[in-house]
């Protein structure tokens, strides 16, 4: 950076933020003698002011009835499926919680081996078979199984990504970060200050995570970074293997990596939604797979999550177009010959995994399913070895489950819905056993789990703060 | 009720700049007033209501561009040949844009949302409260995100 273009830096920053002392006199001084910093810090200014001016939008009648029926304490109808349908069936189970599970109850396990009744009969007829164990949320049991208790700890990093390693956890997101137990989080030193990190994983040698460098390059070029340790990242993977195209409508993304005894294995979408996928033995040397590799039969394809067990790696997603899509899922021994491996199920409903993860029988993948008007539950499949695969589907009077995020410590798994009031658990990822937790996180981003139990990092009740919820 | 009738404007205009989508935008400020009103019934209304709903309407945005919404995202942005949108009607929905919109679009959703949130007249402060970032790295990311837009902007000939 020369001087001229740390000066427009600063002007820049002028605009939001109070300069020291030192800064506006060196910002003046550069600005007197120099017409094009002094043009250019104009310019930036009446930027700002073009944003500021950006014309008001109106809101279509139809969502403005659906907001204001809502606030009104009416159930809002109509709603589109993903994060609104979530929140309005929320609110709604939450109100009858509520009023139902007052005082010390804080959990209730119950086993629902997908025979699940709707929320308001859950609540206000709550069979004899549920034994309300006044666990408090503040003390877990260490008798329970993991999954069953969670503890919050609120004021954690905002972290996109988990994995168990380091001294015990280790998380990514604005940067990285090292925890022993999941309360006291210390940052990491993180080579490329202006990148985010997306996903981390633990492999041979250490841990890779995977991001991208957007605030510095409108090309949404992709990176990776390699640690030993957790605590100190270098970035080995960046340049033109790496490139993922311009932000049209959206920037392009990295989306995933795993790590297993043969190496591990990112992937991304570049712009316009090609997948793009990079492996490497050791974390440090990669090589991008060839172009098609996840194509099946030209069909658009949408991998959204990567799993590494013992008999490989897989990878859990869609095919097809919106509207005639369905799940897929891709096997590799070795990462990098991957083999499409199924179901060619694309007819509706349309169930979609958002996360698979390596427990139960093998491999476990978590989503939901689409009837093409409205979310009509959650689904799981399960497969020992990656190749056959079992799909089970919830109920449709539930709340889609799954849309967040899945964790497994090799046997067990956990799987949070995307606004959830409940953590379910499962030993064979087909039965599934609901826990509905006070204060359960909201928004989950990241989970995982290991030796020490679990941990999910999410928004708090008050949808504000990011907390971390740990169970032993 | 009230709330929404004094902000929903504002935030649907803000949430259709930072997510460049319609529909998007409406699926969010959707959700963000549920959240509100899930606020309000559980005793928690929050004492200052409009930076409150910027810093979740923020969270939406942001979130949405993270990891765990990227495969339904990229999802629902697949076109196939029998459903996709003709290319004059994508020239249309572009050129509706503003030019300065047009430009955000080349920094993160993280950075677009910060610049938005200075122009609906938050400070640096506030917004480093809003996105979760430090002072010092929310002032980096937006002095480089200026710089950014105005790269394009120039080089799209449209500088004011």
């Amino acid at each position: 950076v020369n001087d001229h273009e740390r000066i427009l830096l600063l002007a820049a920053a002028a605009i939001d933020f109070p300069l020291a002392l030192a800064e506006t006199d060196e910002l003046e001084a550069h600005l007197r003698s120099c017409t094009d910093c002094r043009s250019a810090a104009a310019r930036l200014r009446g930027d700002a002011a073009q944003i500021a001016s950006l014309p008001r939008r109106r809101l279509s009648d139809e969502v403005e009835r659906r907001i204001v029926e809502a606030a009104r304490g009416a159930r809002p109808t109509g709603f589109r499926p993903s994060l609104v349908l979530i929140a309005a069936a929320l609110l709604l189970a939450a109100t009858l919680i509520g009023a139902a599970v007052a005082g010390a109850l804080l959990l209730r396990t119950r086993e629902l081996p997908f025979s699940l009744v709707p929320p308001s009969a859950r609540v206000t007829a709550v069979p004899t078979s549920v034994a309300p164990t006044p666990t408090s949320t503040a003390a877990p049991s260490p008798t329970r199984p993991p999954g069953e208790t969670w503890q919050v700890v609120t004021g954690t990093p905002s972290m996109s990504d988990l994995v168990a390693g380091g001294p015990g956890w280790v998380g990514v997101g604005g940067g990285a970060w090292t925890s022993s137990d999941g309360r006291t989080w210390t940052p990491a030193t993180v080579d490329g200050s202006d990148s985010a990190m997306t996903a981390v994983a633990a492999g041979p040698g250490g841990y890779v995570a995977i991001g991208e460098n957007h605030p510095t390059d409108a090309q949404g070029s992709g990176q990776i970074w390699f640690s030993a340790d957790g605590l100190d990242w270098q970035i080995v993977g960046s340049g033109p293997a790496f490139e993922l195209g311009p932000c049209i409508e959206g920037c392009p993304s990295m989306i995933d990596v795993a790590g297993g005894p043969k190496g591990f294995v990112a992937f991304g979408y570049r712009t316009g939604g090609a997948t793009v996928a990079w492996f490497s033995s050791d974390g440090q040397r990669w090589e991008t797979l060839p172009a098609r590799t996840f194509e099946v039969a030209g069909s658009a394809v949408s991998p959204s999550g990567i799993a590494a067990g013992p008999s490989g790696f897989v990878i859990a997603g869609s095919i097809g177009s919106p509207g005639s899509d369905g799940a897929a899922f891709w096997l590799s021994p070795d990462g990098r010959i991957w083999t499409h491996t199924g179901p060619d199920r694309t007819t509706k409903p349309i169930e979609r995994p958002f996360a698979v993860v390596a427990g139960g029988p093998g491999f476990v993948a978590v989503g939901d399913c689409w009837d093409g008007d409205k979310i009509c539950g959650a689904t799981a499949w399960t497969s020992p070895d990656g190749a056959a695969w079992t799909q089970r589907t919830i109920d449709a009077s539930e709340l889609p489950a799954f849309a967040g995020a899945a964790a497994s410590d090799g046997d067990r798994v956990v799987a949070f819905s995307d606004a959830g009031t409940a953590v379910w658990t499962s030993d064979d990822g087909l039965t599934w056993t609901r826990h509905e937790v006070d204060a359960a996180p909201v928004s989950v981003q990241a989970a995982a789990g290991g030796d020490r139990g679990f941990i999910a990092i999410g928004l708090d009740e008050t949808e504000t703060v990011y907390s971390a919820w740990l169970s032993p | 009720v009230d709330a929404y009738t004094a902000h929903h404007e504002e935030l649907f205009s803000f949430l259709c700049s930072a997510t460049r989508d319609r529909d998007v935008a409406e699926d969010l400020l959707q959700d963000l007033f549920l959240r509100l009103i899930r606020q309000e019934r559980s005793g928690r209304l929050p004492d200052a209501v409009r930076p409150w709903l910027y810093r979740v309407a923020s969270n939406l945005v942001i979130d949405r561009g993270r990891r765990l919404a990227s495969g339904r995202r990229w999802l629902e942005r697949l076109v196939s040949p029998e459903s996709a949108e003709p290319a004059d009607a994508q020239l249309l929905r572009r050129e509706q844009a503003s030019t300065v919109e047009l430009a955000l679009e080349h920094v993160s959703p993280e950075a677009r949302v910060a610049l938005l949130m200075s122009g609906h007249g938050f400070s640096g402060e506030e917004i480093a409260a809003a996105i979760g970032r430090s002072h010092n790295a929310t002032r980096s990311l937006m002095s480089r995100a200026r710089v950014t837009v105005r790269q394009h902007l120039g080089a799209e000939g449209a500088a004011p």
